[in-house]
C-alpha cells in the first residue's frame, strides 16, 4: 500500500494534482480503517473461541455427573461437529464471516480434543497419556494443511511440544533422569521445526503456516537455550552431572540422535533450495546446523568441568544478536522483540550470578536497580523507534 | 475445500468412535476380574480429579513367577497371567509373549529397580467428579476393589471401584 509520505513526495514532484493526491490519501486511510477493524474481528473471535474452548475442557475436567456419559459424549461430539460446519459455512460455503468462520474452525479443534480427553475420562484412560495428545494433534494437523489457519497452526505447535514433554514424563515416571534432557530434546525439536516449518515456504498457500511455525519453533528454541546456560541443565558438579554416565536412558539418547538427524536433513534442504527466498538463509542454516551440533556435542561427550555453560551463554549472547539483527533487517518488530526480552532475561540471571557473592547486599541491589531501571529505558526507547520505524 | 474437510471429519469420527470402541469392545467382551488397589489423589491437566490406583499386581518379581530367563526392561510390553486367589486375581506366570490360553493381563514395565518390576496396565487412573478426589483421598492407606474386564488380547479397562471385601467383612 502506497504511504503518506511517498504521495507528498509524488505531489511536490508534479507527478500527481492535488486532486488526486487528496483522493489517494482518502483511500489510504480507508484502507487503514479496514485493516484495522479486521484485526479487531479476528482478535475478538479469537478469544471467544479460546474462551469457548477452555470453557468445555473445564467442563470434561469438572467430570459433571448430572448427565450421563453418553449424554455428555453426544453433546460434546455434536458441538465439536456443530461448531466446524458452521465456521465452514461462515468460512468458506457463503463466505459472509470469513473471520468469525475462522474462529468457529478453530474453536471445533479445540472442541474435538476437549470430546477426546472427555471420552478418556469416562473409560479411565491412564491420565497425562502422551498417546491423547497425539491423537489430538493427528486430528487437526490435517486442518492446518487444508485451511492454513494459523491459530490451527499455533495449537500444532503447542500441542506437539506438550506430546514430546508428556512422552518424557508421563510414561517414564519422575524416578528417571530422563527429565533433565527435556531442554536439549527442545532445543534439538525447536530446530527441526524451524527447517521444517522452512520448507513450507515452498508452497504459496503455506507461507503464513510456514511463518507460525518458525516463530513457535524459535520461542521454544531460545527458551531450550536459555535453560541450557544455567549450570543446572549443562554444568558439572562433584558428584553430580545431568547428562553423564547412564542416568538418561537409552531410549532418549535415541530419540535426540533420530531428531537431530531429521533436523538436519531438513536444515540442508532448506541451505541447498531456500524455498523462504531469504537474504539471510545461509545464517539461518548454518546457526540451526550449529545448534544441533552443539547440542549432540554436549549430551553425547559431557564435560566434567563447566565449560559448556561459558558456551550455551555464549550461544545464546549470538543468537540474541543474530535475531535483532534479521528482526532489523526484515523490519520485524516481532523477533526484535524477542531478542531484546532474551538480552533483558539473560543479563538479570548472569547479574545476579555473577555479583550476588561480590558485593555487598546494599550495593548489589542497587546498582541492580539502577542497570534494569536505566536498561529498561534505552530498550523500550529503542524498541519504539523501531516499531515506529517499521511502520511508517 | 469441501472435501477435504469432509475427509477431516471423517477421520475425526474415526478418532472419536475408535477410542470409544476398543475401550466398548474390552469392557463388553473381556472377562470380569477383581484385583487388589490402594489410592492416592493428584489431578490431571484437561481431565480433573483422579485417583492413582496402585495395584498389588504392578510390583512384580520375575523370579517369584517362573519368567526364566526373561529379562524385562523398562518400557516394553509384559503378559501377566491371572490367577484366581479367593475372589481376587493375582499375578502368575509372566513373559514377553502372549499366552494361547487363560485368562491374562497386556502391561508395560514402567520402571525396575534390582530384579523387581514396576509395571502399569493401563488402568491406573480412576476420574472422579471435581472436588471428590478429596473423599476418596480418606481412603489412602486402605485397600479398594477394583472391577476390571480384561479382553482376549490382554488389553484392561475399569468396570467399578469400591471398597475392598476382605475389610468390609472384617470390620
Amino acid at each position: 500500500m502506497v504511504e503518506d509520505s511517498q504521495i507528498k513526495k509524488w505531489f511536490s514532484e508534479g507527478l500527481i494534482t492535488q486532486q488526486q493526491a487528496q483522493t489517494m490519501q482518502a483511500d489510504v486511510v480507508a484502507h487503514r480503517k479496514e485493516r484495522s477493524s479486521d484485526k479487531l474481528i479476528v482478535v475478538i473471535s479469537t478469544i471467544g473461541a479460546i474462551l469457548l474452548g477452555v470453557g468445555a475442557v473445564l467442563f470434561v475436567a469438572s467430570n459433571w455427573q448430572v448427565l450421563s456419559s453418553l449424554t455428555k459424549v453426544f453433546l460434546m461430539t455434536g458441538a465439536t461437529f456443530g461448531v466446524s460446519y458452521l465456521g465452514y459455512l461462515f468460512a468458506y460455503d457463503r463466505g459472509n464471516l470469513p473471520k468469525v468462520g475462522a474462529a468457529l474452525l478453530f474453536l471445533g479443534a479445540l472442541l474435538f480434543g476437549a470430546t477426546i480427553f472427555l471420552v478418556a475420562q469416562i473409560y479411565h484412560v491412564q491420565a497425562n497419556s502422551h498417546f491423547l495428545v497425539l491423537l489430538w494433534l493427528a486430528g487437526i494437523l490435517p486442518l492446518v494443511y487444508v485451511l492454513a489457519s494459523v491459530p490451527i497452526a499455533a495449537l500444532s505447535v503447542l500441542l506437539l511440544f506438550i506430546w514430546i514433554a508428556l512422552f518424557l514424563f508421563g510414561d517414564r515416571g519422575w524416578a528417571s533422569n530422563d527429565w533433565i534432557a527435556l531442554p536439549v530434546l527442545y532445543l534439538v525439536s525447536g530446530v527441526l521445526l524451524f527447517e521444517a516449518g522452512g520448507l513450507h515456504y515452498q508452497w504459496e498457500k503455506l507461507q503464513t503456516v510456514a511463518r507460525t511455525y518458525r516463530i513457535g519453533a524459535l520461542k521454544v528454541g531460545m527458551l531450550s537455550l536459555f535453560l541450557l546456560t544455567f549450570r543446572f541443565f549443562s554444568g558439572h558438579y562433584e558428584y553430580w552431572n545431568p547428562v553423564a554416565g547412564d542416568q538418561i536412558s537409552p531410549q532418549i539418547r535415541t530419540g535426540i540422535a533420530l531428531v537431530a538427524a531429521v533436523a538436519v536433513l531438513l536444515a540442508v534442504g532448506n541451505l541447498l533450495r531456500n524455498p523462504s527466498k531469504s537474504e539471510t538463509w545461509r545464517i539461518e542454516g548454518g546457526i540451526s546446523l550449529g545448534l544441533v551440533g552443539l547440542a549432540l556435542l554436549f549430551f553425547f561427550f559431557p564435560s566434567a568441568t563447566n565449560i559448556y555453560v561459558l558456551i550455551f551463554n555464549l550461544t545464546l549472547a549470538g543468537c540474541i544478536g543474530v535475531l535483532i539483527a534479521i528482526g532489523y533487517q526484515r523490519e520485524d518488530i516481532r523477533i526484535v522483540n524477542m531478542g531484546m526480552s532474551y538480552l533483558s532475561l539473560l543479563v538479570v540471571v548472569r547479574y545476579f550470578d555473577f555479583f550476588w557473592s561480590l558485593l555487598s547486599r546494599s550495593t548489589f541491589f542497587m546498582v541492580g536497580g539502577a542497570v534494569l531501571v536505566l536498561g529498561g529505558i534505552a530498550l523500550e526507547q529503542k524498541r519504539r523507534q523501531l516499531k515506529a520505524r517499521f511502520s511508517k | 475445500m469441501k472435501r477435504p474437510l469432509l475427509v477431516i471429519g471423517v477421520l475425526w469420527a474415526c478418532i472419536l468412535f475408535g477410542l470409544v470402541g476398543i475401550k466398548e469392545f474390552t469392557l463388553r467382551t473381556g472377562q470380569v476380574v477383581l484385583l487388589k488397589t490402594v489410592p492416592v489423589d493428584p489431578r490431571d491437566l484437561f481431565r480433573g480429579d483422579y485417583v492413582i490406583l496402585a495395584y498389588e499386581i504392578g510390583a512384580l518379581d520375575p523370579r517369584l513367577l517362573g519368567a526364566g530367563q526373561a529379562k524385562f526392561a523398562q518400557g516394553q510390553d509384559i503378559y501377566v497371567e491371572l490367577v484366581a486367589q479367593g475372589p481376587y486375581s493375582v499375578a502368575g506366570p509372566i513373559s514377553h509373549a502372549c499366552p494361547r490360553r487363560g485368562q491374562f493381563i497386556k502391561g508395560r514395565v514402567k520402571t525396575t529397580w534390582g530384579e523387581r518390576l514396576a509395571v502399569e496396565y493401563g488402568i491406573e487412573s480412576y476420574f472422579v467428579p471435581e472436588g471428590k478426589g478429596s473423599e476418596l483421598q480418606r481412603e489412602v492407606g486402605k485397600t479398594l476393589d477394583v472391577k476390571v474386564a480384561v479382553d482376549r488380547f490382554g488389553n484392561a479397562a475399569i468396570k467399578s471401584l469400591m471398597p475392598s471385601e476382605r475389610e468390609a467383612s472384617s470390620s
